[in-house]
């Protein structure tokens, strides 16, 4: 089975294919087995600093009184000024 | 305790790496908020544990650090768990720090038999009742630890009552009955002048000025007519000016930090940075050199004389207000909340900030529900989140709860069955990331085909779906983590 390439610099297990990530039927089923590793599901924008850095927010929150960002931000990207949906992101 | 001068500093978080080597020959201490480098682990016995790899790195600076807590303020009724206590002492043990502070504020409230995060350092009350309180708290968490302790000076977006202890009277009366430090929060009390309350300069001729050891220094900007304590900028022409005075009266200081969120690096240039870095080390040099012998303004508590709210009626209505679990007080005594636009600042703060959360640590369930559904089906669905759930400390657990509600409560989920299954994957990606145990779980498509969709911003297309067995595992430093959980 082959997958189209998905390359992304953040995620060197992304730039093989599947097969390499061992994606295999099974024996017993028709099931394809894929190996993810946890943390691919929350780098997905190397190119907002704020975001790239996800898994070092899981924690507590910094002090301060103010503003969290990252709303505005995800919001910002995905409708514009008129919050009509974007096709693609301004920043590719 | 004899307490060494440590200079300028700033608090580090991730990010800050680059700044911290460009300005090494400007700054001589870090500060470092340590439970934004903990892990929340829900094992059999919850508990925390810290990043190591941040603590190598923090100890290969080879400077002075202090801790600065976050979580676990000291200006509420509600004694902090003693759960952490072991993780801290660790990392006390690891860092050896000069100094502990933390918050002169208050982020737990007793709500349906159960104690509640409100996710936001809310101001305590302001009487006499509220300050013994406060002594107290310090008291108890300081002799946890062998460190000298400071509390910070707190943001307050409410506007002052006539029960009220003055801002300064109140600070020092906490000081004065918990007899510790004073870490003088300039932006907050700037920013309280601001938004209403005292003057700075009224409220430090009321406070004890030799028990200031430290001295925070930030940004902010405006919202709906508010100034925050933001932590976005270097700090104002105004912001400075200030400091330059206060740094000068203060006849026992021992560092002075600028923060600011790793979140405004990308605004915020280098070159601006070390001009911050130098300003404060110019004013450095200048410290106490106007400092007096006055003492303290004599307090004036007309608090006995008033129908002041109780402590505990106080938190409970004002926390429930904050994180819109309730519309509207009901107890007389604590009606102006219910008029003081700087409650809806507050839950405005908070509601971005948990929406922050959700977008982040459910990043794939939210952005789809934004490109599938729209903007307002976003809301829809924060808003009965909300109405279901209270926040949580730790985002991990934000984003634990909001998968869970999403698979449990919402509508989408149901009539959605690919929803359902990215919801799913993330979930489970969520748990094993943060216990390090290996997850396999049923789904219709292969995640590697739609997340470059998703991070494209743009719904999957012509998906192959079928039946897919996904085994997500957990990386390297995910498991060392799990390794080092301190059981307490």
């Amino acid at each position: 089975m082959r997958t189209k390439g998905f390359i992304n610099k953040n995620y060197f297990i992304m730039k093989i294919s599947k097969e390499d990530l061992n994606s295999r039927p099974s024996k017993k089923d028709t099931a394809v087995h894929v190996t993810v590793p946890a943390k691919v599901a929350y780098n997905l924008d190397e190119m907002q600093k704020v975001t790239s850095i996800v898994l070092d927010r899981l924690n507590c929150p910094a002090c301060h009184s103010g503003f969290d960002i990252r709303f505005d931000i995800e919001k910002r990207f995905n409708f514009n000024e008129d919050l009509e949906l974007i096709d693609r992101p301004r920043f590719r | 305790m004899n307490i060494p001068e440590q200079g300028v500093g700033i608090i580090y978080f991730p990010g800050f790496e680059d700044t911290i080597e460009l300005n090494s020959d400007l700054i001589s201490t870090i500060e470092i908020e340590p439970q934004t480098l903990w892990t929340h682990n829900k094992t059999e016995l919850s508990s925390y544990s810290y990043d190591e790899d941040k603590v190598e790195y923090l100890q290969a600076l080879d400077i002075p650090i202090s801790f600065h807590g976050v979580g676990f303020p000291i200006g509420g009724s509600i004694s902090s768990d003693t759960e952490h206590i072991n993780c801290m002492q660790k990392m006390i043990d690891a860092l050896d720090p000069v100094w502990l502070s933390e918050h002169l504020s208050f982020n737990k409230i007793y709500a349906e038999d159960a104690v509640r995060n409100t996710n936001f350092l809310l101001p305590p009350l302001q009487t006499m009742e509220g300050a013994l309180n406060a002594a107290e708290k310090i008291k108890a968490y300081a002799s946890h630890f062998d460190l000298p302790f400071a509390f910070e000076t707190g943001t307050n977006y409410l506007q002052p009552q006539d029960f009220e202890l003055a801002d300064g009277h109140f600070i020092n009366e906490v000081a004065r009955n918990a007899d510790c430090n004073i870490l003088l929060d300039i932006h907050n009390l700037l920013s309280n002048q601001k938004n209403g309350r005292q003057n700075i300069f009224e409220a430090l001729s009321q406070i004890d000025l030799s028990r200031v050891i430290q001295i925070h220094l930030a940004g902010g900007f405006y919202f709906d007519g508010y100034y925050l304590d933001a932590h976005s900028d270097v700090s104002s022409a105004e912001v400075l000016e200030v400091f330059e005075k206060v740094v000068r009266m203060l006849p026992n200081l021992k560092a002075i930090t600028f923060e600011m969120l790793a979140d405004y690096l990308p605004a915020v240039s280098q070159d601006d940075l070390r001009k911050q870095f130098e300003i404060m080390n110019s004013v450095w040099a200048e410290r106490g050199k106007d400092a007096s012998d006055t003492a303290a303004a004599p307090l004036t508590d007309k608090s006995s004389d008033m129908d002041a709210p109780r402590l505990t009626d106080y938190e409970h209505e004002l926390g429930l207000l904050a994180i819109r679990k309730q519309k509207a007080t009901e107890v007389p005594s604590l009606d102006y909340l219910n008029h003081d636009k700087g409650v809806k600042i507050i839950q405005s703060l908070i509601d971005k900030f948990r929406k922050s959360q959700l977008v982040s640590f459910a990043k794939l369930s939210s952005r789809y529900i934004m490109l599938k559904y729209g903007e307002e089906a976003f809301e829809q669905v924060f808003s009965d989140y909300c109405i279901k759930n209270y926040p949580c400390l730790f985002a991990s657990d934000s984003g634990i709860l909001f998968s869970e509600y999403l698979l449990n409560d919402s509508d989408l989920v149901e009539n959605d069955t690919f929803f359902k299954d990215l919801v799913t994957y993330e979930y489970n990606s969520l748990l094993t990331y943060m216990d390090g145990v290996e997850r396999e779980v049923n789904i219709s498509f292969n995640p590697y085909d739609i997340i470059p969709s998703l991070e494209s911003r743009e719904l999957p297309k012509d998906v192959s779906t079928g039946n897919y067995v996904i085994h997500i595992t957990p990386e390297e430093d995910a498991k060392e983590k799990v390794n080092t959980v301190f059981h307490s």
